[in-house]
């Protein structure tokens, strides 16, 4: 087991747009922890991510990374951690290694030992061949390896990731989680938030469910496994109140017949 | 290129760190926007290629110059110094707040920036910095185009003094166009939404299309016309709130050595408040803007709602005028697309424009008196140019229906049991006819009413049968698409003037044709039946379009 220490705390941290979004969250995520994070679409995964990474500089309440206080530090912060954000945003016009040249200059790595590194992280992720192509005409899973690696080629020592398996293939997907479990190894912190529960359930030390902004179960897979019973799909829609899967699903073939 | 303006950026390190900024990674954010600029336009301006052009820069630098051809002439040619003056500050002050909005706002409002730089550890100075500098260097390419060929002639007619005070305020011109724009930016998102903001810019492009059109064609003409030689230039009032009469102001002060009162402002004015305005964009509507496009990412997650009453119009119309759920179908979703897509109106509402343009050209033509010409208008026959020209708009339209950047949704039509492709094609056709055609006839028609008068009536009623047929007409012998079924950079420009040649003699020899019959209004009126059997006729035979007639 490793140092308990908090890298990751946060206290009563609160986000209102034009409604309450993220409401007295208060979590501790400490050193070389997987952290699972999951919820419903619109429950604030994505806005507590972005708090804390310091993307979203105004809330109320406290959080801190690496002892670190988020809203006086933001940019030592964003120095030591990587994050991949949901929406495959990139310069799509550039190439995969001018791409991540750029990245890797905001990070104030040495120049030839970015093109290197990321070229070879590139052939790690089969995209080898594409290295000189503009991604304007890259897959969804090709854009999402691009900004795995984006987010990691400063090799940070907490990683925040938001749906990062999304629209990669079966292998990509194993490969990603391959990483993960590694970079665990090596005494990096994770923080993930996804949609495939199976793969939250496996390589997850702890999750953390929020439904409608408000943390409503955080521990171990077999801890919330006493709450509710069953795999984590039977955990998580019996704690975000969605039970009514199947009379939905019955309605829905109903109106079809009709 | 990008290396010769970045190693000019270095210049200026010392600069940049002491505002704040991190020279390293601003200069790494501005090489990656020079180079995306490059790419971006590669694809706007030809056709799509991989190749990079190596001197965009200077390309980009030989085209503005010669858009200033024109301006270097009125400089030139026009005898009053300050209206020579007045006529080229304008137009550097439009070209520049123009293209701010136009060109520039996709650059401006892309958020991307704030999920793909946000993140990584780059300060907000830094970032504000790039963008500024971007900005600067875009705007530096323009205004040196611009004005390299009114430069040299100032440069000849009045000596190399002048010409250094003619830069200076063309710099001042530069950030009034700047604090101007910004203003308009400011005021604008105070009041609107994004969307309303991106339609409101959609909106400036088409005019700015238009006007550039129109500029070029008619200015010539009307100065030509126009007393330049006794023209003499009186200070009034409100000429101190037009920023290009302060430059030349300024110019004629300077170079007349006059000192009087008037002069003196105008002077003044072209000093002080373009400096006046440039603090005020850096120290107060900067932060402001920021903060605004900040928040735009965010706000983008809610869902847009269409308002819905004017579509229950719509669905009246369409129920009228089709005649089975698959035409009803294209015509509605056409209808509505062709209301809504930024990117087909930018296209296609700017022919509105040209038929007021070409309109005015043939009714100048060859006439030396403004006045004397359109007190004679009501006895011409001009009308029928106009009931033709419009046409243009259903030309362009026919020209962009194929095409969209959303091609692949067409495999609705391929997945659907869609046997009769044909009624997707007249449903699609129909709309175009009634959402661009029809407004610009009625538009049209108006204005011809009110200058011949009721006897152009049969004319207007005999021209939209007419127009109808030519669509018509023409949808059959081109090659036949589904609509928003293919990639843009697909297009292929073989054979694109032939048949706009083919359309322009055809449309001509149906506008003779009609003036020749408007003579005898009896037999227009016994044509009509005629017209519409063939409307009906061909309308039939395209809508039987069978999939082997497609191409796809």
């Amino acid at each position: 087991m490793e140092s308990l220490s908090p890298v990751i705390t946060t206290s009563n941290l609160s986000k209102t747009y034009e409604v309450p979004v993220l409401k007295n969250i208060n979590l501790t995520v400490n050193a070389g922890e997987i952290i699972g994070y999951i919820g419903p679409n619109g429950a604030g995964k994505s806005t507590t991510i972005k708090i804390l990474t310091g993307i979203i500089p105004d809330y109320d309440g406290e959080a801190s990374v690496l002892g670190l206080d988020i809203r006086k530090n933001a940019l030592e912060v964003k120095r030591k951690i990587g994050y991949i954000p949901e929406n495959a945003a990139l310069y799509d016009t550039l190439t995969p290694v001018e791409y991540l040249h750029f990245i890797g200059q905001l990070y104030k790595m040495e120049r030839t030992a970015v093109d290197k590194k990321a070229k070879e992280l590139l052939n790690v992720f089969e995209l080898g061949n594409y290295t000189d192509a503009r991604m304007t005409t890259f897959s969804k899973g090709m854009r999402q390896k691009v900004l795995l690696i984006a987010g990691m080629i400063h090799n940070p020592s907490i990683l925040f990731l938001d749906e990062p398996l999304s629209g990669l293939d079966a292998n990509a997907v194993i490969l990603v989680k391959e990483i993960l479990t590694q970079l665990k190894r090596g005494g990096k912190t994770i923080f993930y938030s996804s949609h495939l529960m199976d793969v939250v359930e496996k390589i997850s030390d702890r999750i953390m469910i929020i439904n409608k902004g408000e943390m409503i179960a955080n521990g171990t897979f077999e801890e919330l496994n006493t709450q509710a019973r069953g795999s984590l799909e039977n955990i998580f829609t019996e704690l975000t109140g969605n039970k009514e899967h199947s009379t939905a699903a019955g309605q829905f073939i109903n109106i079809l017949e009709n | 290129m990008n290396t010769t303006l970045l190693k000019f950026l270095d210049l200026f390190r010392g600069l940049y760190t002491r505002l704040g900024a991190d020279y390293e990674q601003l200069r790494a954010i501005v090489d990656i926007k020079l180079m995306m600029d490059n790419r971006r336009q590669g694809v706007s301006y030809r056709r799509k290629t991989d190749k990079e052009p190596g001197n965009a820069f200077i390309m980009t630098l030989v085209v503005y110059s010669i858009f200033g051809i024109f301006v270097a002439l009125a400089l030139y040619m026009i005898p009053s110094f300050i209206l020579s003056m007045i006529v080229f500050f304008s137009y550097i002050i439009v070209m520049i707040s123009m293209t701010l909005i136009t060109d520039f706002s996709s650059i401006l409002l892309d958020t991307s920036d704030n999920t793909i730089i946000l993140p990584r550890p780059v300060n907000g100075q830094t970032l504000f910095a790039a963008r500024l500098t971007h900005i600067l260097l875009y705007l530096g390419q323009l205004a040196i185009g611009l004005s390299l060929l009114p430069a040299l002639v100032v440069i000849i007619k009045y000596g190399i003094v002048l010409f250094v005070f003619f830069l200076l305020a063309i710099v001042l011109s530069v950030l009034t166009a700047v604090f101007l724009t910004n203003t308009f930016y400011l005021l604008v998102m105070q009041f609107a939404s994004e969307e309303k903001l991106k339609n409101i810019i959609n909106y400036f492009q088409i005019i700015m299309a238009i006007s550039i059109m129109g500029g070029y064609q008619i200015l010539p003409r009307v100065m030509e016309r126009m007393d330049i030689e006794q023209y003499i230039f009186e200070v009034h009032w409100w000429h101190f709130l037009l920023p290009p009469v302060w430059m030349a102001g300024a110019m004629e002060s300077i170079h007349f050595h006059l000192l009087d009162g008037a002069h003196i402002g105008l002077t003044f004015c072209a000093l002080v408040l373009p400096v006046t305005g440039a603090y005020l964009v850096n120290k107060y509507l900067s932060p402001v803007f920021s903060k605004k496009l900040g928040s735009m990412g965010a706000s983008s997650e809610q869902v847009q709602k269409v308002k819905t009453e004017k579509e229950s119009f719509v669905d009246k119309i369409s129920t009228w005028i089709t005649s089975n759920p698959f035409e009803q179908g294209a015509f509605d979703v056409i209808y509505k697309i062709l209301g809504r897509d930024r990117k087909l109106k930018l296209k296609i509402y700017p022919a509105f424009g040209y038929i007021l343009v070409f309109g005015l050209i043939f009714m100048m033509q060859g006439k030396k008196d403004f006045a004397d010409t359109w007190h004679n208008l009501p006895n011409t026959e001009y009308h029928i140019v106009l009931i033709y020209l419009t046409f243009m708009v259903l030309q362009v339209a026919l020209h962009e229906i194929p095409y969209s950047d959303d091609f692949k949704a067409s495999w609705v039509y391929f997945s659907t049991p869609l046997d009769k492709p044909g009624e997707i094609l007249s449903g699609t056709l129909k709309a175009i006819f009634v959402r661009l055609f029809i407004p610009a006839y009625l538009g049209i028609s108006i204005i011809i009413l009110a200058i011949w008068g009721i006897r152009a009536a049969e004319d207007i009623v005999f021209g939209i049968f007419n127009n109808f047929l030519m669509l018509l007409t023409l949808s059959l012998i081109n090659k036949r698409h589904l609509p928003f079924s293919m990639a843009p950079n697909v297009r292929s420009q073989s054979g694109n003037i032939a048949r706009a040649f083919i359309t322009f003699f055809l449309i001509g020899l149906l506008g003779f044709a009609h003036y020749l019959l408007s003579k005898q209004p009896m037999i227009q009126w016994a044509v009509m039946p005629v017209q519409i059997g063939l409307i009906f006729l061909l309308l039939r035979s395209y809508k039987r379009t069978r999939w082997e007639q497609l191409t796809l």
